[in-house]
């Protein structure tokens, strides 16, 4: 009896082991992807000259998270990636965590009728580059840093294209770890 | 709807409120975020790569994208060299000219009757030293034939030939020379006249000599008057730096060095010819 109760315990363990070390993998990927990606945009393109504006990687990163893995693991690294985003760069206001949650959830809901592959990036990142135009301009506002006028237009618009163009490989990069994990095998190109 | 209430919802949020709040609030009261600081440090070698990165990239880069400017600012500096250049030139020329005029002054204030000008040497004749010079002043400013010419340091020689423009010098070590002199101390007349042997050493001889009493080495060598004397009277020439006694004539032979260096004649680079004599200055 006493073996046939211990079994069948072992058993009923296994599915949640394996539930648990597949979320530490996955909080180990995303860990060192915002770490990647997040010290990639405050340390590297905001200093490179031929960038002409710091692209918001991050947006991205949630971007190809909501589309590869669930809306669930894009909050929550979207609050991460807030955190950390501003540990690196910020100063002052530090509303980064609040910003890439609410873009996360706004994403995952554009998202939810949508196939996990290339194309729907390329069109969800275009209402992606419209929040971070949306959030340059607020930010700008609210810290005075900048006036409504050409400049600030300017900036959000080659903000967009950097973001843009920047961002592109992300989605790769997110399909390789989601191999990796191999938790989901929905993502397809 | 059912994600707004769900754990991972509520979770996410409130995480997301108190990392917006706290850190805004710790920062505002001027605290240290503990959180913010350990997520620093964890991220501050990746900075470090990052930035080093960058850096090494915009160097790389700069070659490309600051071309133009670099072009420009080479340009820019050329130019600056360019002038500093011909102003350092043109402080030495005037310096040079200075010392001349000043020279000149002298010169022309413990002569006063002298009518002098200017001239400056434009080509020594070929060989190792040159006995005859040629200045850039001819007939056309007044120079005529047989003239002394005279350095700030004393007698040079005389206008031996002239052009419209131009003139030639024939310097005292020349042979040919025959110049009625006498020294300042005891007064002792003779004729100073080059030698060839003497010529190659920039040194010219005084003979006619009365006596050797009546010199001494280190007496100074002026010009004389005279009637068919081509030169002004009172001109320095030089020192006599040796006395000998010819063996087979007997006669008194003095060594003159002229005052101007006729050795290195390259230094001589301006004169002055002496165009006449006012009997009436003060």
């Amino acid at each position: 009896m006493t073996e046939k109760n211990s079994r069948a315990g072992i058993k009923s363990r296994l599915p949640r082991v394996d539930m648990r070390i597949e979320t530490l993998k996955r909080i180990l990927i995303f860990s060192i992807s915002t770490l990647l990606l997040g010290t990639a945009q405050c340390s590297f393109f905001s200093v490179l000259n031929i960038c002409p504006r710091t692209p918001d990687l991050i947006l991205g990163l949630i971007l190809a998270v909501t589309l590869c893995d669930s809306e669930r693991s894009a909050m929550a690294l979207a609050v991460g990636a807030g955190f950390f985003i501003d540990t690196l760069g910020g100063s002052g206001l530090f509303l980064s965590p609040i910003i890439y949650f609410v873009y996360a959830l706004i994403i995952g809901r554009l998202a939810r009728k949508m196939l996990p592959s290339f194309p729907s990036f390329l069109l969800l990142l275009l209402p992606s580059l419209l929040y971070r135009a949306a959030v340059t301009v607020a930010m700008s506002l609210l810290t005075k840093s900048a006036a409504l006028g050409a400049s600030l237009f300017i900036t959000v618009l080659l903000e967009a294209l950097t973001t843009f163009v920047l961002c592109l490989p992300i989605y790769f990069l997110m399909k390789l770890a989601t191999k990796i994990l191999s938790s989901h095998k929905k993502f397809s190109f | 709807m059912k994600l707004f209430k769900s754990k991972a919802f509520i979770i996410c949020l409130a995480a997301a409120i108190i990392l917006t709040l706290v850190p805004t609030l710790v920062a505002a009261f001027g605290g240290v975020d503990l959180l913010r600081s350990f997520a620093g440090t964890l991220a501050k070698p990746f900075s470090m790569a990052g930035a080093k990165i960058a850096e090494a990239v915009n160097g790389f880069t700069a070659v490309f994208s600051d071309y133009d400017e670099l072009k420009e600012e080479n340009e820019a500096l050329k130019e600056e060299l360019e002038y500093y250049k011909d102003k350092e030139y043109n402080e030495q020329l005037l310096k040079d000219q200075n010392n001349w005029l000043k020279d000149y002054i002298n010169f022309h204030s413990s002569n006063p009757s002298f009518k002098l000008t200017d001239a400056r040497v434009i080509s020594h004749e070929a060989g190792n030293y040159s006995e005859v010079l040629t200045l850039n002043k001819g007939t056309a400013h007044g120079i005529k034939p047989k003239m002394s010419v005279v350095t700030a340091d004393g007698l040079l020689g005389y206008v031996s030939e002239v052009a419209i423009d131009w003139c030639k010098v024939t310097t005292i070590t020349e042979a040919k020379n025959s110049i009625a002199v006498y020294t300042e101390r005891q007064g002792a007349q003779g004729i100073l006249t080059g030698d060839v042997a003497l010529r190659e050493q920039g040194l010219c001889k005084m003979t006619f000599l009365e006596d050797s009493e009546g010199v001494q080495l280190g007496d100074r060598v002026y010009t004389s008057s005279g009637e068919k004397s081509i030169y002004h009277p009172d001109i320095y020439i030089g020192e006599i730096t040796e006395i000998k006694i010819d063996e087979t004539t007997g006669e008194v032979i003095a060594t003159v060095t002229p005052s101007v260096d006729l050795k290195e004649n390259s230094d001589i680079s301006s004169v002055m010819i002496v165009c006449g004599y006012s009997s009436e200055v003060k």
